[in-house]
This record gives C-alpha cells, sequence and structure tokens, in this order.
C-alpha cells in the first residue's frame, strides 16, 4: 500500500514539474540531452527521498534544489573559475530606463554557458527559483558578499553579453579557456 | 569602486519584491526613493530583470519527456524492490541452476576471481551449435528477445556486473539497467547479463554472454538491418564476450546507442 501511494505521489510529482525543471536544468546545463539527464537524475532521487518532503508546497523547491545540487555535483571536477577575472561596470548597462531590452532565448543561453557553474547557480536560483539573496546565500552556505557580488557579476555578464555593441566587459583569456561547456 | 557596491546592492533586488526592506540594504532603499542616479539604475537594473526572467522561461519541452521519466521510475521502482546488495561492482557467473538464480544478487565483489575460474569451468560444457554465425544468432536473438521474461534489474550506475561489461562500442547512457540472462538463445548454460538501453524513446537491449569463439566481427555493423516484427539485432564479441544488440525501431534508433560503427 506504501509504494502503492509513493508511485502516485511521484506520478503526480512528474506531471505538475517536470516540464519546469526541464527548463531549469536546460539553463543550468545548456544542453537538452543533460538536461533530460538531470531531470531524471533528480525524479530517481525524489523517488528515494521523498518522506524528507514534509508539505506538499515544498515539493518544487525541494525538485530545484535537488536537481541544482545535482549539476554542482556533476561539475566539481571541472575547472573552477576565480571571481577576481571578472569585471563588472556600470556602463554595460543599456540607457534606456522604461524600455526593457528584447531578450533573444538563445543568446541568454550563449551568455549562461560562458558563465562559471557557481555563477551560473546563483544567477539561475535568483531569476528561476526567485530566489532572495540572502536565500541564495543560505542554501549555498555562502557569505552574504559572495552572492551579492557572485549575482551582480553574473548579471552583468548577462547584460552585456546581451547588448550587441557592448564590448567592454569581456572576460580574461583564462576564463574564456576555462569556461564550462 | 563606488558604483561597483551600489550595482552589487541593487543587483541582489528582485523586481516587485520587498528585498529593500531588508537591513543591509537600507541606504540604497533610501537612495532609491528620491530621484536620482540610483534609482535610474535601479528602475533599469529591473527591466533588465524582468526581460531576462521572462527568456528564461522560452524553452522548448522535448515530447514525451513526462512518459519516458515515468517509465524509468517504473523501472526504478522495480528495482528497490530487490534484495538489499552492496551498491558497487558484483561479479555474476554462468550457472544453470535455479537456486543460484535466485541468488545471483547476493554475490560480491569477492567472488570476483572464483566466479571468473567456474565461468571457464561452465563454458566447456555448453551445447553450443558448431555452425552458429551472425545471421543465426541475430534470428535467434530476436525470438529470444519476444519470448523472454525478464529478470529485475539494477541500475548500472550503482552497480556494475564486472564479468559482463558494457560493451566499449556502446554509449554509456545515464539510466542504464542491467539484469542477469539465462540460457540465452536458449542455449544451456549461455548465462551472462542484459543491459536495458534508453535513449530518447529508443530502446534497446544488448544481451552479453561468454563468447564461444563464433564467426561473428569484433566490432557492431555500420548500419541495423531489416527490422523484423519491429525489432532487429546485430552481434559482435569483444573481449572473449559476445554482444548481440537487439533494437526496437529502425537504422536511427540503432544509432542512438552504436559508437562510430566502422564495419559494414
Amino acid at each position: 500500500m506504501a509504494e502503492h501511494e509513493s508511485r502516485a505521489d511521484i506520478t503526480q510529482l512528474v506531471a505538475d514539474h517536470h516540464a519546469v525543471l526541464y527548463r531549469y536544468a536546460y539553463r543550468l546545463s545548456g544542453s537538452p540531452v543533460d538536461a533530460e539527464d538531470l531531470v531524471q537524475q533528480t525524479y530517481l532521487t525524489a523517488l528515494r527521498k521523498l518522506d524528507q518532503v514534509q508539505s506538499a508546497n515544498a515539493f518544487r523547491s525541494w525538485l530545484f534544489a535537488v536537481l541544482r545540487n545535482t549539476y554542482l555535483k556533476s561539475c566539481r571536477k571541472r575547472a573552477l573559475v576565480h571571481a577576481a577575472d571578472w569585471e563588472i561596470s556600470l556602463e554595460n548597462l543599456p540607457e534606456e530606463v522604461r524600455e526593457p531590452p528584447r531578450v533573444d532565448s538563445q543568446e541568454l543561453q550563449a551568455a549562461l554557458d560562458e558563465l562559471p557553474a557557481e555563477f551560473r547557480v546563483v544567477v539561475l536560483m535568483f531569476y528561476f527559483e526567485h530566489r532572495s539573496y540572502k536565500e541564495i546565500a543560505v542554501e549555498l552556505d555562502l557569505p552574504l558578499g559572495t552572492v551579492m557580488s557572485r549575482l551582480s557579476r553574473a548579471k552583468s555578464h548577462l547584460r552585456m553579453r546581451l547588448t550587441a555593441d557592448e564590448p567592454e566587459l569581456r572576460p580574461t583569456d583564462n576564463v574564456r579557456h576555462a569556461r564550462i561547456i | 569602486m563606488q558604483d561597483r557596491h551600489l550595482l552589487e546592492r541593487i543587483d541582489a533586488c528582485r523586481p516587485g519584491s520587498a528585498d529593500l526592506q531588508e537591513p543591509e540594504l537600507a541606504p540604497l532603499a533610501g537612495e532609491v526613493a528620491v530621484a536620482g542616479e540610483a534609482r535610474e539604475l535601479y528602475e533599469r537594473v529591473g527591466a533588465w530583470d524582468r526581460a531576462i526572467g521572462e527568456a528564461l522561461e522560452e524553452v522548448r519541452v522535448p515530447g514525451g519527456l513526462s512518459d519516458r521519466l515515468l517509465a524509468r521510475l517504473a523501472a526504478e521502482q522495480a528495482v528497490v524492490s530487490l534484495p538489499a546488495c552492496a551498491e558497487s561492482d558484483v561479479s555474476l557467473a554462468p550457472s544453470t541452476s535455479s537456486a543460484t538464480r535466485r541468488n545471483w544478487l547476493r554475490w560480491s565483489i569477492g567472488l570476483a576471481a572464483a566466479a571468473s575460474i567456474a565461468a571457464a569451468a561452465v563454458m566447456g560444457s555448453w551445447l553450443w551449435q558448431p555452425t552458429l554465425t551472425a545471421e543465426t544468432i541475430r534470428e535467434q536473438a530476436l525470438l529470444f528477445a519476444q519470448q523472454e521474461q525478464p529478470h529485475p534489474g539494477r541500475i548500472l550506475a550503482k552497480l556494475r556486473p564486472i564479468d559482463y561489461p558494457l560493451s566499449r562500442h556502446i554509449y554509456r547512457l545515464p539510466g542504464t539497467i542491467w539484469r542477469p540472462v539465462y540460457d540465452f538463445m536458449d542455449q544451456g548454460g549461455l548465462n551472462g547479463v542484459a543491459y536495458e538501453l534508453m535513449f530518447r524513446g529508443s530502446t534497446a537491449t544488448l544481451y552479453v554472454v561468454p563468447s564461444p569463439g563464433v564467426d561473428v566481427p569484433p566490432v557492431p555493423p555500420a548500419r541495423l538491418g531489416t527490422p523484423t516484427g519491429g525489432r532487429s539485432a546485430v552481434a559482435w564479441q569483444e573481449s572473449g564476450l559476445l554482444y548481440v544488440l537487439v533494437v526496437h525501431g529502425s537504422d536511427r534508433d540503432y544509432q542512438s546507442f552504436v559508437k562510430r560503427p566502422t564495419t559494414a
């Protein structure tokens, strides 16, 4: 009976969250194949640890966290890029105040792909999970200042890359070579 | 330096949130409250955040994803109901006894050497047909795949059958499950494992048994033959093992599993 209920729960979790998890996984990994693998691994973990979630309202956040941790684990053996290799500048912001820019989804992904994993995770927790910088700091066990710095640098990079005529902010050669593909 | 700190604090705020009310951002809240550089920047960043947030949602979800996930989870649930076993490598030796079949998962890594010796001994007793060719293997494997009752499996990523490794010509796909196989192609004593492969809706079964030295190539063919009843099979041998891949589908499905085939 318990197994039957568990199966029903996981089926509902797939129905309710697989699409948003895939989008998140795609933005993290930059690859449809890797994204599907990440989602699959996330649900396999969920199947085993479903009893850890106390409230049905917490499922999505919990699944996001499982997916994120799975992604970070897969990145640990790859080269990390130091934050000092990045520079931010106010000049990288567009001039328009009221008009939001037209952001191309693929260009956005290309810009995300250039970010080191630890920056990508922070910026996607902000945009995709709608987490506050404090929540991000708690989740990732990082100082507030580190989160604010990473968030700002990552966002500046995205803005720079999504602005066609902004050549000033470029990652160093080291960063380019070490970027996670 | 001043600009960097200002931008960092503004970038920390989510559009439409109460983040500005956080104690750390109280000075910024005061600056944003009045018209000026900080407020202008705050609004500009907010516009970017909304645009980026919307664009991030623009990802096409592949068709059939939920079905594939549910199928994989169903397989996992079948697996977790198996007896407990060390989650590492496991050694399986060919055997025909029913007791061994029931207990196959309890064999441990430490039995690897003994199992290999046992495997060699059992190989000699096979009733293998001397005229078995790639074509007859293909036909018999298809028949066997159609009729067999699969045993419960294990996840390859957690537990590897070291006596019957995945072929180096086959992609190691996440979520691959393997299970024991007995009397493959109804050949008494021809025991090994079967890997269940899945990739984007394509499925295949890879049988791995000790090779009796039949006349099959050392690599999988470049192309899959014409399917029979929606299935087709290819065979090759490497490192003393016979690999038979039964593909459910066409050559396109076959190419999902095989690495750069080199022979026709």
